[in-house]
């Protein structure tokens, strides 16, 4: 025995856990031993054999709570009473099954739904992917405060790009990208791909390295050097079979020779096209002067560390003051354009106007955890306070007070673990959904992947919460002595029953907010739906065409292509530049004959080149004149048509048709025959107000990199066309014009759909809330119900009474909603159209939506109540 | 033992009586498994079986170093209290 103490001294933990089953026993002979001496003790002070065993008994104590304090106080047993605890809990849980799925299933819900939008949000803000530290990176862009929507171009001009490459004491790299199409001709067919042309040190700027071989060096980013790609992780897999050996393999691009050099691994896929790159190779004449004000470039530029933003702003205003200042072709002019430099975050760049949306959905899903988080927490607390009676019991029968919470934590705890893994799983369906909901281009690159830190915090939240709302009513019980509990049987719940009734008046509240949020953007979206763009979408198809200049050297030879395919299809069928609702931003200034350009008020249009057909195609109608005409050609007398509002804006209250105008630098005057309906040039919600010149695209002295083609004609035929005027042609982009419009509708789309789902969600457990609220009172007051029917009250006015209950708790929610939905309101008007965030008709209809799924909730337990048996109800306790 | 242990307290004046003996069991686990006290079963003074407890070395040393912090917890009162009655 000595020997063995000692061991226990040495190895207590070890020795403790073999030894406490020994240790139990032993206590249980001590305890024995005691009380019999206690019991002799009496004996001997004379008192009779029953009596001298009640006093030693009483002298002792309760033997379970010596037991209980023991095994506490030998420390390791109190993991094992845990698991009992959790054993127990299990058991209690599986006796209720509807209150454990009603709890689990909150718990997911607002788990999965939290975990997959802030890990898509962390993503997309905070750390994209095969990004190195982001937060050091930014884009430079440039600014004309005069010219109507071109406060932020998103692109530089070449000089720019050099300024901010030669400043290096405040940037580590800098880089600049333009997207470039190439065809690919090794394959069986000819292979479109959307790559990039971008500066030596692109890669270095976004810290991304290769998977294979290298990225370009300085030498090879120059006019004339050897031509060298970089692949795509994409493209390697697609085009090469993953073939390691493609390393220094010449391939042809457009038909002319490229040397592979390097293979970037997946997740730079979200900046900018990347299917490929190879050197931008700026000649000296791309960033001389001259060249200043003509932005075409996407310039990125990684800071020093401890470099701010603040401070490469204020070089970039610097550097734009002195610009101005110096004899640079088109400072004068620029001067007055409010014209300036400033950078923007690469998260905002690449984000954009998604930030707002985002950050809306994540203020709805953070609420749907606020209201899971109530309603657990209700659950909980009903479910507790309904077993005082059975925890006054055990704590009459010896359970310590730290016994029974830890119990009942363990319930919750079980509970919460079992809602984060099924919140896990719906994350993981819930990500991929809203990936697959998501608009492609709003957040490029994201994928489903975990942020395990946030489903560990939704977790954590729920738990605590559900473990306070459990524990509360254990902590009450036996605070109170248990005869009063026991005694007071159901009537001491009262005050549990008002802050559940508090939780459910919160939820409905919260449900509000979602509810006119859903219904404000449902409203916009369906008024923007509305809108019409200025042109006909019905049957119309489009598709691109790449030209590389190897092939098409002129415009003749291209004009001859653009006869060719348009002759085998059906009239009215045209080519353009550019169609609306594809992206970008062609605009320029333009001269009119005689008359000087007033300082301070620019002329500043969007120019497009279409062909023949081009109006009738997309049904623009024409206001005044006449539209373009086969004998408009290459040769003839240049011709323009103008949309209304540049008609409305220059000549105001005059004939535009007959009079001269020629885009800033050209050389020959153009005719303008006619002016055509304005057109929405990207945006159903926003015009910008910017008219268009349209030009004859075979007059156009040059042939284009790219053109789109509008036709009625089906797609095969289309590609039929166009393999038979040129076999090595191909087309790509193919969308309706229709879903070209609805695309630019699709981040609102989503936001719509999320914030509806959201919303459902919402009232849906705010419901289930409310439902147990209403039965629980119901089956508290069985008694007084049956009291009040005993003396004649109608199942009418039963069905009343309790359905007001529920119309009380909706309504307190309704009016708390109001005000919570005034305060997101300043959120949302940015992402609404012609409504207001605080509509009164859809607030009215959100008022109904709640009231009535509050009727629809009570209606159960008030038909219960209804039937209550006044006789049974007077007998039952 | 409880014979024992009320032994030894009543032998000093103004020992508190315990009330609830049960109490003493988890104090006495604690004690041992510092290794202050070691205990074995044995006979009581009315032959019965009992289980004894005595002061280990480890114990006594314990014991004095709380005796002295006692102590000096008990003089700095002392002067805190004496201080009081001169104000």
């Amino acid at each position: 025995m000595r020997k063995y103490e000692n061991r226990t001294a040495r190895f207590p933990s070890a020795a403790r856990r073999l030894s406490s089953q020994r240790q139990d026993a032993r206590l249980e002979d001590e305890i024995d031993a005691h009380i019999e001496l206690l019991t002799l003790d009496n004996l001997r002070a004379g008192m009779d054999p029953a009596e001298a065993r009640r006093q030693a008994a009483l002298r002792f104590g309760k033997p379970s709570s010596t037991r209980e304090a023991c095994r506490d106080q030998r420390g390791l047993p109190h993991l094992e009473a845990f698991l009992k605890d959790l054993r127990h809990a299990s058991r209690a849980l599986r006796k209720t099954p509807g209150f454990s799925v009603a709890v689990v299933l909150t718990l997911a819900v607002a788990a999965g739904a939290n975990t997959a939008l802030f890990s898509l949000v962390d993503q997309a803000l905070f750390h994209p992917r095969g990004i190195d530290h982001p937060e050091r990176i930014v884009s430079i862009r440039e600014h004309y405060g005069k010219l109507l929507n071109l406060s932020d171009l998103g692109a530089t001009s070449g000089p720019a790009f050099a300024d901010v490459r030669n400043e290096r004491g405040l940037f580590e790299h800098a880089a600049a990208l333009t997207s470039d199409y190439f065809t690919y001709t090794g394959g069986s067919k000819p292979e479109h791909l959307e790559g990039a042309r971008v500066s030596s040190e692109w890669f270095a700027v976004l810290g991304a390295r290769p998977m294979l071989g290298r990225t370009f060096a300085a030498e090879e980013d120059q006019p004339n050097a050897e031509r060298v790609a970089v692949l795509s992780y994409g493209t390697w897999t697609k085009l090469f079979g993953r073939d390691r050996s493609v390393i220094g393999r010449r391939i042809e691009l457009d038909l002319q020779p490229y040397r592979v050099i390097g293979v970037m691994g997946p997740g730079i896929e979200a900046i900018g096209p990347s299917d490929l790159w190879v050197p931008l190779a700026l000649a000296p004449a791309d960033i001389a002067p001259q060249e200043r004000f003509h932005q075409h470039l996407f310039t990125l530029a990684r800071l020093r560390p401890h470099v701010t933003e603040q401070q490469v702003d204020n070089w970039l205003r610097l550097r734009a003051a002195q610009v101005l200042a110096s004899n640079v072709p088109g400072a004068k002019e620029t001067a007055a354009l409010d014209w300036y430099m400033f950078s923007k975050p690469y998260t905002d760049t690449m984000v954009g106007d998604t930030r707002t949306p985002m950050l809306l959905l994540l203020a709805a899903v953070g609420m749907i955890l606020l209201i899971a988080t109530a309603n657990v927490a209700g659950l909980m607390l009903a479910r507790n306070a309904a077993r005082l009676h059975e925890l006054a019991v055990q704590v009459a029968l010896g359970a310590g007070r730290g016994r029974l919470l830890s119990r009942l934590a363990a319930e919750s705890l079980l509970l919460s673990l079992l809602g984060a893994l099924a919140g896990l799983a719906l994350a993981a369906g819930g990500m991929r959904a809203v990936l697959l909901w998501a608009p492609k281009d709003a957040v490029p690159g994201l994928d489903a992947r975990f942020d395990v830190f946030t489903l560990a915090f939704t977790a954590a939240a729920i738990a605590a919460a559900s473990i306070f709302f459990g524990i509360l009513p254990a902590w009450l019980a036996s605070a109170t002595p248990p005869v009063d509990a026991m005694r007071a049987g159901t009537r001491t719940v009262s005050g549990r029953q008002r802050l559940r009734s508090c939780l459910v008046v919160g939820e409905a509240a919260l449900a509000m907010v979602l509810i006119v949020a859903a219904g404000a953007l449902l409203k916009s979206f369906l008024r923007l739906e509305a809108v019409s763009p200025g042109f006909d979408t019905r049957g119309v198809m489009t598709a691109a065409v790449s030209f590389p200049a190897a092939q098409y050297s002129s415009a003749e030879k291209q004009a001859a292509f653009y006869r060719a395919v348009l002759g085998s299809l059906p009239a009215p069928s045209a080519f353009a530049s550019s169609v609306p609702f594809q992206g970008g931003i062609n605009a320029g200034g333009f001269e009119i004959e005689g008359r000087p350009e007033d300082e301070g008020s620019p002329r500043h249009t969007d120019v497009r080149f279409v062909s023949p057909g081009y109006f009738e195609a997309l049904h623009i109608p024409l206001r005044h004149g006449r539209f373009f005409a086969s004998s408009d050609h290459a040769g003839a007398q240049g011709v323009a048509i103008i949309d209304e509002n540049v008609a409305r804006q220059y000549w105001p209250g005059g004939d535009p048709v007959g009079k001269l105008i020629r885009p800033n630098g050209a050389s020959v005057w153009f005719n303008v025959i006619g002016v055509a309906g304005h057109v929405l040039q990207a945006d159903l919600a926003l015009d910008s107000g910017r008219g268009t010149i349209y030009y004859d695209l075979y007059q156009f002295p040059q042939p284009l990199p790219v053109s789109v083609m509008v036709t009625h004609a089906r797609v095969e035929a289309i590609r039929q066309a166009v393999a038979a005027a040129n076999p090595a042609e191909s087309i790509f982009d193919v969308q309706s014009l229709r879903a070209r419009v609805a695309g630019s509708l699709a981040s609102r789309q989503f936001l719509l759909r999320m914030m509806s789902f959201f919303a459902a969600t919402a009232l849906f457990l705010a419901a289930l809330g409310l439902y147990g609220v209403i039965s629980y009172s119901v089956s508290q007051r069985t008694r007084e119900i049956g009291v009040r029917m005993a003396l004649g009250a109608r199942s009418a006015s039963v069905y009343g009474m309790v359905v007001a209950e529920g119309l009380r708790l909706a309504g307190a929610g309704c009016v708390l909603g109001l005000a919570g939905a005034a305060g997101l309101a300043r959120m949302l008007e940015s992402q609404l159209f012609h409504v207001q965030a605080f509509d009164v008709a859809t607030v009215a209809a959100a008022v109904a939506i709640l009231l009535a799924v509050a009727v629809a909730a009570s209606f159960w337990p008030a038909r219960r109540a209804a039937a209550i048996e006044p006789m049974a109800a007077l007998r039952c306790e | 033992m409880a014979t024992a242990l009320r032994a030894a307290w009543s032998r000093r004046a103004g020992a508190p009586s315990i009330s609830n003996h049960g109490t003493l069991y988890p104090v006495l686990m604690k004690l041992e498994q510092e290794s202050a006290i070691a205990s074995e079963w044995g006979v009581s003074e009315n032959n019965r079986r009992a289980r004894f407890y005595r002061i280990t070395k480890v114990g006594r040393k314990q014991l004095l170093a709380e005796k002295r912090q006692w102590e000096e917890t008990t003089r700095i009162m002392g002067q805190f209290f004496a201080l009081g009655e001169e104000i």
